[in-house]
């Protein structure tokens, strides 16, 4: 099996990147030297691959943030292309309406409705938090493949605890450019849907977990529709993306992924 | 009673060598420390200045949940009470509000992460001299949309005067707030976070770009003297009792550099107890050979009448004339170095470059910063010393066996 399936991301990376987070929620490269229960590994996340991805999607979501402090709700919409190119442009609060963030390949920038300006983020702030939610700018950009930067492995099957479920494990290859230690993903069995994906740092602490609810059709495909990313270190926070609509192999009109597309 | 100095004072110019030779040990000595007191007390004074007088301010105070995390909406309550109440305590000279975010500054292609303080600049400018230290252009006045920047920052955001910076940050209450301001002056005060990574606004603009109302994070105020800032803390402490706010001083606040500057004293008076045990175990020589040489001429004068009390008070008139010569040497030398080191300076650039220590970039060239109870105190401790090292040379002479003393030499 040589046909390249493309970059899989992240699950989180994926969320925001392709702005329509799920064009790539999981999906892996097929050229790994096969190990022990590789294949079955692969085939699964190139299950999902091709059940998330679309040569070009638009959507409509929403993002509801909850902190310690304060709750709130962003609309916003997403245009993406393949894994390389995306938009996202917040419709509401009225604050920051007409905020924008374009992402072409490793390249982010913003673009600051207010001021009229659009700014290019920098290499310093790629950690920091993505329109006061829990995901980072690094999530939109990074461009993780799991077969190439991860070696992945069966750790739990149907038939063990807990039944019914998937368990892949993935650890970072030595110098893979990727902020995790090990990044755990697991797939429901009969429907072939994620559940649930945990990330770990290199001590193995668990930092975030993204879930995956509300499984119905859109778009013509059956998918989870709402996602929630849980900091592990701040108790009662979490940032959920709950798609309103989506259209995959929609027609993007060209010039979306530009600068000057942005502040439109 | 006149004789005994007399004698002593004519002993002295009897050798004249010996004497000369222990005089100038004992001065150079003094001169050596008056030098290195006005050396240290110089660069103490512009670390202290760096970090003191140019961010921190002598006290502080924050709500008790700031300081860890600082965290947008741990604001003080009530600022302008505290800060009426600050003005109104006659220990305090100059109360400085602030409100401090982390917004991205873009300038063209190039951002970064920095710091962004907001101040009043009227008072911010009473309590540090930060507007002391633009290396271009000029302080806030108070208009909108003015923005002062490190000299590091400046260089690495390749901004210049006039430039425009667009500030993008997450309010207190989550949203994202955006703004544009213009370089009106770039500062250099020495301290690396500040110089690098440090940009400052007025506070009615930051409170609006962080939505923060009228809360501020900080107020900084200051004593008159750095000696008169226990009596502050009390002070506020008193004024503010109730409010629940934290009350600390800069070396609370930055404990790095309070043990530092202790540290540092104590190091000046350890080498100065050092360079006085040599010079005194010179003087102790240099008496104890002039009671050996002169035995048999000390044998003879208790033999003419002299008490050993007498004898003794003569050794220790010895050593206080030639310490008064090595005082007023000392002292000379002393004072010569330590002007030369305050009008001149000592350029450290070609020994160490750039350095810093605590986060605080020094200047290269240091100068000295004479004070006159210095002075004094070496000169005193000067004389302390020669008497403890004459004391038991004059012991020994004192209890000299006249008859076997003149059978010797």
């Amino acid at each position: 099996m040589a046909k390249h399936r493309g970059l899989h991301r992240s699950a989180v990376g994926a969320i925001l990147a392709c702005a329509v987070l799920i064009a790539a929620v999981a999906g892996a490269q097929t050229e790994t030297p096969a190990a022990e229960g590789d294949a079955e590994a692969r085939a699964l996340l190139e299950h999902i691959d091709d059940l998330f991805r679309g040569d070009a999607s638009i959507a409509t979501l929403r993002m509801e943030i909850r902190t310690e402090r304060w709750e709130r709700t962003l609309r916003m919409q997403a245009f993406s292309e393949g894994t390389e190119r995306s938009l996202v442009r917040i419709l509401a609060p009225p604050r920051e309406r007409g905020t924008a963030t374009l992402k072409v390949a490793d390249d982010l920038w913003n673009y600051l409705p207010n001021v009229d300006r659009t700014i290019r983020v920098p290499a310093g702030m790629m950690s920091a938090s993505w329109m006061g939610s829990h995901f980072t700018n690094d999530d939109l950009v990074q461009e993780t493949r799991f077969s190439d930067d991860y070696d992945f492995r069966i750790a739990s099957r149907p038939d063990a605890e807990p039944e019914g479920v998937w368990m892949i494990e993935m650890t970072p290859k030595p110098r893979a450019p990727v902020v995790w230690g090990r990044v755990e993903i697991d797939i429901e069995d009969e429907s072939r849907l994620p559940r649930q994906t945990r990330f770990y740092d290199e001590r193995g602490r668990l930092m975030r977990t993204l879930s995956y609810h509300d499984v119905q059709e859109m778009g013509g495909r059956t998918i989870p529709s709402r996602m929630r990313l849980t900091p592990a270190d701040k108790p009662g926070e979490y940032t959920e993306l709950i798609y309103e609509e989506i259209a995959f192999d929609a027609s993007i009109p060209p010039g979306t992924f530009t600068l000057e597309a942005l502040r439109r | 009673v006149n004789l005994l100095p007399r004698i002593a004072w004519r002993n002295i110019g009897r050798h004249r060598r010996r004497s000369a030779i222990t005089a100038t040990a004992m001065g150079f000595g003094a001169a050596v420390c008056i030098a290195m007191i006005a050396f240290a007390d110089g660069w103490l004074g512009q670390i202290f200045d760096i970090v003191v007088g140019q961010q921190i301010g002598h006290v502080q105070i924050h709500d008790p949940d700031y300081p860890r995390q600082r965290p947008l909406h741990e604001t003080i309550a009530e600022p302008e009470a505290v800060v009426a109440t600050l003005d109104g305590l006659p220990e305090s000279v100059a109360v400085s509000p602030r409100a401090h975010g982390f917004a991205l500054l873009a300038v063209g292609d190039e951002a970064a992460g920095v710091q962004v303080t907001g101040i009043d600049p009227e008072r911010e400018r009473q309590v540090t001299a930060l507007a002391d230290h633009l290396v271009e252009g000029r302080y806030l006045d108070g208009a909108s949309g003015q923005m002062l920047l490190g000299v590091g920052l400046a260089e690495s955001l390749g901004a210049a005067l006039g430039d425009e910076v667009v500030a993008v940050t997450q309010a207190a209450d989550g949203s994202m707030g955006s703004a544009l301001y213009s370089v009106t002056g770039i500062y250099r005060t020495g301290s690396a976070r500040l110089d690098r990574g440090g940009a400052f606004v007025t506070l009615a603009e930051i409170q609006d770009l962080l939505v923060l109302g009228d809360g501020v994070h900080e107020i900084a105020f200051n004593a008159s003297s750095r000696e008169e800032i226990p009596a502050l803390v009390a002070a506020a402490e008193a004024a503010l009792e109730g409010r629940g706010l934290l009350v600390r001083t800069w070396s609370q606040i930055d404990p790095a550099l309070g043990q530092m500057l202790e540290l540092t004293d104590a190091m000046i008076w350890i080498i100065l107890i050092f360079i006085f045990s040599v010079a005194s175990l010179g003087i102790l020589n240099t008496m104890l050979m002039s009671v050996f040489e002169r035995i048999r001429e000390l044998g003879v004068a208790q033999a003419l009448g002299l008490r050993p009390l007498q004898v003794l008070r003569l050794v220790l008139w010895e050593t206080l004339f030639l310490s008064l010569m090595a005082a007023a040497g000392g002292a000379a030398l002393g004072v010569l170095g330590a002007w030369l080191l305050e009008n001149r300076g000592l350029d450290l650039s070609g020994l160490m470059g750039e350095y810093g220590m605590a986060g605080v970039v020094f200047e290269p060239i240091v100068y000295g910063d004479l004070r006159f109870d210095r002075v004094v105190v070496v000169l005193i401790f000067m004389f302390v010393v020669a008497f403890l090292a004459s004391i038991w040379p004059a012991i020994r002479a004192a209890r000299l066996d006249p008859v076997a003393a003149m059978r010797e030499g």
